[in-house]
């Protein structure tokens, strides 16, 4: 009854938090001294032309009116539409989902593969040379600057070594659009070339990608497991003679995993648009870039829209990964 | 005074803790010293084209960048800039952050719901995406971006003391204060602000690092602070189309921002396995934090 009414609760104050964020975005981005209006129109527009372009976007209103105007289109699931390519924001937000959504997942993959083993393999060997070593690898991690390897890793590999291609999705005709996802489209359409060219442009930013997650998962399932090695039954189980291996594998592993589960669910929420500098630097689709673009032309249409878009995702995201978490362990709520 | 000379001979046990302090503690020197220390300090504004990308020599030991200009001064005056955003705009978030989060906890009423909720509006992007939005709406200058990344930073800090205040409230020793009739403000500055110090340094400590980080984003996608200053993230940004002749313009910097951003981690990280046992290297608080 407790988790449920906890569950609803959170559902309850969703939408709150969904109205703020707009609410926030929208008075953000308006705030922007420069008129929107000038970058459009271009230095050499009359006056008349401004006025109509104004009545065009309907940027002659008040800003409260403007505000409530959003909020309608919003209900509908209009995002607006971009002052430059006077296309609908949404329809970009769509297609470049499934773009960040492929290298996010590879990147998950890639530090889950290389953080839990290696987080187990520390916390066991606790205070051994390897755990010392892990240690300042994965602050390392955190520390490096995301954009900056991804540009070094360009450098060597993609330039001086000419292994990996620089930037960019795919080289040749992308498969046959049916999911927006390049690898699962080119399985479907049976195309191995379209399948190793995307492979290959994955591989350099889902690494400068997956180096600080890396660090963070490592880090959580190390806790992770330390905090179950501590408790009180493994003491016990360790008493009565059971074997060190099966109390770990069968005990303490499956035991410290919600632990790691969340923290990778909260990373891959993180990196859907929170990895933006670094899809910019390999010029990939994706909607961080879509965000970055729209920044550096002052397109406020699109900069609210990707934005309250990443927020939505995000929100969700964080949801799902509440709720099952209270599911798995009702104990959380006292907290 | 006590507890405060074996926390520092714990520090300097604990050695990446203590390369950690070094590091930073360097990284401020040099900052102060920067007009000292770099070898061309005119060449934060100074142009000279007669020596644009030149590699690293023993007349500029990191070579020049595409405006002829010495890279190592410029990476030194990048310190200054560096720390001077993480420095006031942590400073801003501790200001706003401490006081929400204390109130928060200790009442628990409507007024800490509402404080709350809106600090999960800005938690519920990741920061940089709020930071850029925010940024880049305010037009390129040292105060908006700082203003920038602490309007989106704060709640990261009244979260972590809300929690701990919380937990501390609960205590008997806080039930005993209160029952001897200590009023409200000075039970909350006198006896809960102290329990709740440690997880404020750290986050500090952390927050320092995380903001070079941001802050360094932000200005390689060209809405930080406006040119010519010397800061590291437009460095690299300006470094980029000449590459990969001139890899020296975009190596540097960012070396210099991941030395400057380990030193604070690993002192974070040292602090946390010090003053907060509880905390002992889970990562950042959340992993909301990753970049």
């Amino acid at each position: 009854m407790r988790v449920l009414s906890f569950i609803l609760g959170r559902l309850a104050v969703t939408p709150i938090i969904i109205l703020g964020l707009i609410t926030l975005v929208f008075f953000i981005v308006r705030v922007i001294p420069s008129d929107p209006i000038a970058f459009i129109a271009g230095e050499r527009a009359t006056k008349e032309q401004i006025v109509e372009l104004k009545q065009k976007w309907g940027l002659d209103q008040p800003l409260y009116t403007q505000y409530f105007i959003y909020l309608r289109q919003l209900a509908k699931g209009d995002f607006g539409t971009s002052f430059y390519t006077h296309q609908p924001v949404v329809e970009d937000l769509m297609r470049r989902l499934p773009a960040t959504l492929e290298l996010t997942i590879v990147a998950v993959i890639l530090s889950v593969a290389l953080g839990v083993p290696i987080g187990i393999i520390s916390a066991l060997g606790r205070n051994s040379w390897f755990d010392h070593l892990l240690r300042v690898v994965t602050i390392g991690g955190l520390s490096i600057v995301g954009f900056w390897l991804g540009i070094m890793l360009q450098m060597v590999i993609g330039y001086q070594l000419n292994l990996l291609p620089l930037t960019g999705r795919i080289d040749l005709h992308a498969p046959q659009d049916i999911t927006g996802f390049l690898i699962l489209d080119s399985i479907l359409t049976w195309n191995g070339k379209a399948l190793l060219s995307s492979l290959k442009h994955l591989i350099l930013p889902a690494t400068a990608i997956a180096f600080a997650s890396f660090a963070v998962i490592a880090r959580f399932t190390r806790a992770g497991v330390l905090n179950v090695l501590r408790s009180d039954y493994v003491l016990y189980e360790q008493a009565m003679g059971l074997p060190y291996a099966l109390i770990i594998v069968k005990y303490v592993l499956r035991n410290s995993i919600t632990s790691t589960v969340t923290q990778i669910g909260l990373v891959f929420a993180s990196l859907l648009g929170g990895a933006a500098v670094i899809e910019m630097v390999f010029e990939w689709p994706g909607l961080g870039n879509f965000l970055v673009q729209s920044i550096l032309l002052a397109d406020y249409k699109v900069i609210l829209g990707v934005t309250v878009w990443i927020g939505l995702v995000y929100i969700v995201m964080n949801l799902i990964i509440d709720i099952a978490q209270t599911i798995v362990d009702p104990r959380r709520i006292e907290q | 005074m006590k507890k405060d000379r074996v926390l520092w001979q714990k520090l300097v046990q604990d050695r990446v803790a203590f390369a950690g302090f070094l590091i930073v503690f360097i990284v401020i020197i040099v900052g102060i010293f920067a007009p000292y220390l770099a070898p061309y300090p005119g060449d934060v504004r100074n142009i000279h084209l007669s020596e644009r990308l030149q590699r690293p020599t023993l007349k500029h030991l990191l070579g020049t960048d595409e405006f002829g200009r010495d890279i190592l001064s410029r990476v030194i005056f990048g310190t200054r800039v560096s720390f001077t955003i993480a420095l006031i705009a942590v400073g801003a978030c501790l200001i706003i952050g401490v006081p929400i989060g204390l109130y928060a906890g200790f009442y628990e009423n409507w007024l800490s719901s509402v404080f709350m909720r809106i600090g999960d509006i800005f938690l519920s992007v990741p920061q940089i995406v709020l930071a850029l939005a925010f940024a880049s709406a305010l037009g390129r200058s040292m105060p908006n971006i700082i203003l920038a990344l602490s309007v989106t930073y704060w709640p990261w800090f009244s979260g972590i003391v809300f929690a701990e205040t919380r937990k501390v409230k609960k205590s008997v020793f806080i039930e005993a204060t209160l029952a001897l009739g200590a009023s409200s403000s000075r039970t909350i500055f006198r006896h809960v602000l102290p329990n709740v110090l440690s997880p404020i340094i750290i986050r500090s400590t952390v927050g320092m690092g995380y903001t070079i980080l941001t802050a360094a984003a932000l200005g390689f996608i060209g809405v930080g602070a406006p040119p010519p200053t010397p800061e590291w993230g437009i460095a690299i940004a300006d470094a980029r189309q000449y590459l990969p002749e001139a890899w020296w313009c975009a190596t540097f910097p960012g070396l210099a921002i991941f030395l400057t951003v380990m030193g604070f981690n690993m002192l974070g990280d040292g602090l946390r396995d010090l003053l907060d046992p509880r905390l002992r290297r889970g990562g950042r608080e959340a992993t909301k934090e990753g970049e």
